[in-house]
């Protein structure tokens, strides 16, 4: 019985919050971006610079800290390019996120086959977050309590200052907001920068957590974050809610192998990976019905 | 659809532009982008000065760049056709992993007897296309009745798909050789694989997929611009309501657009596991990337399908010349495809953000217009 709460409850429950953390990062992420009214498809290659340039930035500056701050300003790097084209080259934003997803693996793998040479490849021992004891002998990341405390700044700055208000009128009415004095294309580009920021530290979550970089190790993550932010009706606590549903999923795909009970056939790991990313599309096709996303996203903005 | 001066110019600005963003990268992380880019051409298209005036012709890059380019021109049309119904399809990989599922599945335990021999290769064809078109058509399903937008379970679909794939060849799975201890088919027989046209060397094969890739094209652009099929398809894409609104079916245009599009990517997929490859294993699957750089071959052939052609033919021959680079001792070890990557991904940038060339060209004419008339220009 105490193997039983061991392992279904406490177990399962620790790799569900420790799985669901990249999405809510990310998804929060694209909430930003997406409240501002630019989709941002490029979550996946921020999340992929944040999980390389976080290892290599601990790696050079020997801390942790420094690892974030990398693996976060690639991110928010890649958000300037990402507002730079669809805020004032007005780009198609789904072909601008598609683009980027290319350019930060390609640059990202370039990089890490330049600076890491295989087969030593990526150093196994750099400097990460510290865990944090839990009762029971259980660990886990500070950056899983950065992640709570990331939920509940969002929800203050987008519903509660009046930065917030500028950044939802610009989403669903930029033609008013301009109107009144809001400056619509620098809003955009801060929510863009901000996503890509919060899109990294995602990314050096992942990659802290293994404690290495390794191609592919994102696989799809990002737009699990994204689609978390459409379940969760672009509300902070929803995607909370929806990003504990997939992180849910994912636990469970690693441990019904497990189960004898199932029979064989049914729990062969290759098709439990698919589980998240089932799941994923069945929440978003079920339930949600329609999700009704900010107004303005996805059109670009021109200065009257 | 008439070409517009436009539609030539973006395109190439797009590559030049990307192939600099590229060489300044390789000349960034220390080595010699000049060379780099030599043996990029030469990996492309066989090329290469050796003294004379005109260049010495290699056929096994160019037979490289060929191989390379037959499944970019189904997967380029797979992402052209949905695009034409305003519609992203980022799941190639996923509908081209059931082609090949499908058609290997068919061309390992069905053996059609004596004279029926003839449709072995057709009905391969036939059954990864359709089972293509309908992981598309899936994703067109969500879109149109749930409102599930398309890129991401689009993106969904494709891990489905290799996990599919992969449970199918696991040790112990229905399609893998029994006895063998490895996640693998057994080698496809000989009656089964794809019909070779060109073989430079011993190594390097085309197959008959690339003639079909080209008749595929022109139906393709017959079914867009001379069916009343590809009317609606289009009509859907310029403008969802207004279709509505004149009595089109948008739900159901949408979902045959997408099965037409996954049909395209079904058959990149027959192609590539009976043409390409020997066998299936449980990574086949998902390291396909040409699913992906079909996204890249559409834009940049501004999804109309002699443009598609163009691009893929091009984008074979960059992973030709990642390929040839990658050995090169001069160059960092495995750096080639890579470097192929970042140069498609600013190619599909600057495709994207066109108003970069837009304004360039808007400064250039202006100043051609300030000076004084009659002045030479």
């Amino acid at each position: 019985m105490g193997d039983f709460i061991q392992f279904w409850i406490i177990g399962l429950g620790l790799a569900t919050v420790r799985f669901a953390a990249p999405f809510v990062l990310a998804g929060l992420g694209g909430l930003f971006s997406e409240r501002a009214g630019i989709v941002n498809i490029a979550l996946e290659g921020m999340m992929v610079a944040g999980a390389f340039f976080a290892i290599y930035g601990s790696d050079v500056t020997g801390h942790w800290v420094g690892g974030l701050a990398f693996g976060v300003g690639a991110g928010m790097l890649l958000g300037l390019i990402h507002a730079v084209a669809t805020v004032s080259l007005r780009a198609d934003q789904i072909i601008s996120g598609t683009a980027l997803i290319l350019i930060a693996a390609g640059l990202v793998n370039y990089l890490s086959v330049t600076l890491y040479p295989p087969p030593q490849g990526t150093p196994a021992s750099v400097s990460r977050p510290p865990l944090i004891p839990l009762p029971g002998d259980e660990k886990i990341s500070i950056l899983v309590l950065a992640m709570f405390l990331a939920v509940a700044v969002t929800i203050f700055v987008v519903f509660r200052t009046p930065f917030g208000l500028r950044l939802r009128a610009v989403g669903e009415h930029p033609k008013a907001a301009d109107t009144v004095g809001i400056d619509v294309y620098r809003m955009r580009y801060i929510a863009v920068i901000i996503s890509g920021g919060l899109a990294g530290l995602a990314g050096a979550y992942v990659s802290f957590e293994v404690g290495s970089y390794t191609e592919g190790m994102i696989a799809g993550k990002g737009f699990i974050a994204l689609a978390a932010l459409i379940f969760g009706k672009w509300h902070p606590l929803g995607v909370l809610a929806a990003s504990m549903l997939f992180g849910f999923s994912q636990a469970l795909a690693l441990r019904l192998p497990n189960v004898e009970a199932i029979p064989e056939a049914l729990r062969a790991p290759e098709l439990l990976t698919a589980l998240p990313y089932l799941i994923t599309v069945i929440a978003l096709a079920g339930f949600v019905g329609r999700s009704v996303g900010p107004a303005a996203v996805g059109k670009p903005y021109v200065k009257g | 659809m008439r070409i517009r001066r436009e539609d030539l110019l973006v395109p190439v600005l797009a590559v030049l532009t990307a192939m600099l963003v590229g060489m300044i990268f390789i000349w960034i992380t220390g080595y010699d982008a000049v060379y780099a880019y030599q043996r990029l051409f030469f990996g492309m298209t066989g090329l290469q000065w050796e003294g004379g005036l005109l260049p010495e012709w290699y056929t096994t890059p160019f037979g490289r760049t060929l191989r390379l380019a037959t499944p970019l021109i189904f997967t380029g049309l797979a992402v052209a056709v949905a695009f034409r119904a305003g519609l992203f399809n980022i799941g190639g990989q996923g509908q081209m992993a059931l082609g090949m599922i499908v058609a290997g599945a068919v061309a390992l335990k069905l053996d059609l007897p004596g004279a029926l021999g003839v449709f072995q290769i057709p009905l391969q064809l036939a059954m990864g296309a359709l089972a293509g078109a309908a992981w598309g058509a899936l994703a067109g399903w969500l879109k149109a009745v749930r409102g599930a937008h398309e890129v991401i379970t689009t993106i969904m679909l494709n891990y489905v798909a290799y996990s599919i794939g992969a449970y199918l060849v696991r040790v112990g799975g229905p399609l893998q050789l029994s006895g063998s201890t490895n996640k693998e088919t057994a080698s496809f027989e000989p009656g089964t694989t794809m019909p070779v046209i060109w073989r430079p060397d011993n190594f390097t094969e085309v197959h008959v997929g690339l003639l079909l890739g080209l008749v595929v094209a022109a139906l393709v652009w017959f079914v867009l611009e001379r069916t009343a099929l590809g009317y609606q398809i289009r009509a859907v894409g310029f403008n969802p309501e207004a279709a509505r609104y004149g009595g089109m079916d948008v739900a159901r245009v949408t979902v045959v657009a997408m099965a037409l599009a996954g049909g395209l990517a079904g058959l990149a997929g027959v192609g590539y596991a009976l043409g390409d490859l020997t066998k299936l294993t449980d990574t086949s699957f998902s390291s396909v990337q040409a699913g992906f750089t079909g996204i890249a071959v559409a834009l940049l052939g501004r999804n109309h399908p002699l443009g598609v052609v163009f691009a893929a033919l091009l984008f074979g021959g960059l992973s030709s010349g990642g390929t040839q680079i990658q050995s090169d001792q001069a160059l960092a070890a495995g750096v080639g495809p890579k470097l192929v990557d970042v140069i498609q991904g600013c190619i599909i940038f600057f495709v994207g953000a066109d108003a970069i060339f837009r304004s360039i060209a808007n400064r250039v004419s202006a100043r051609g217009r300030a000076t004084p008339a009659g002045a030479p220009v």
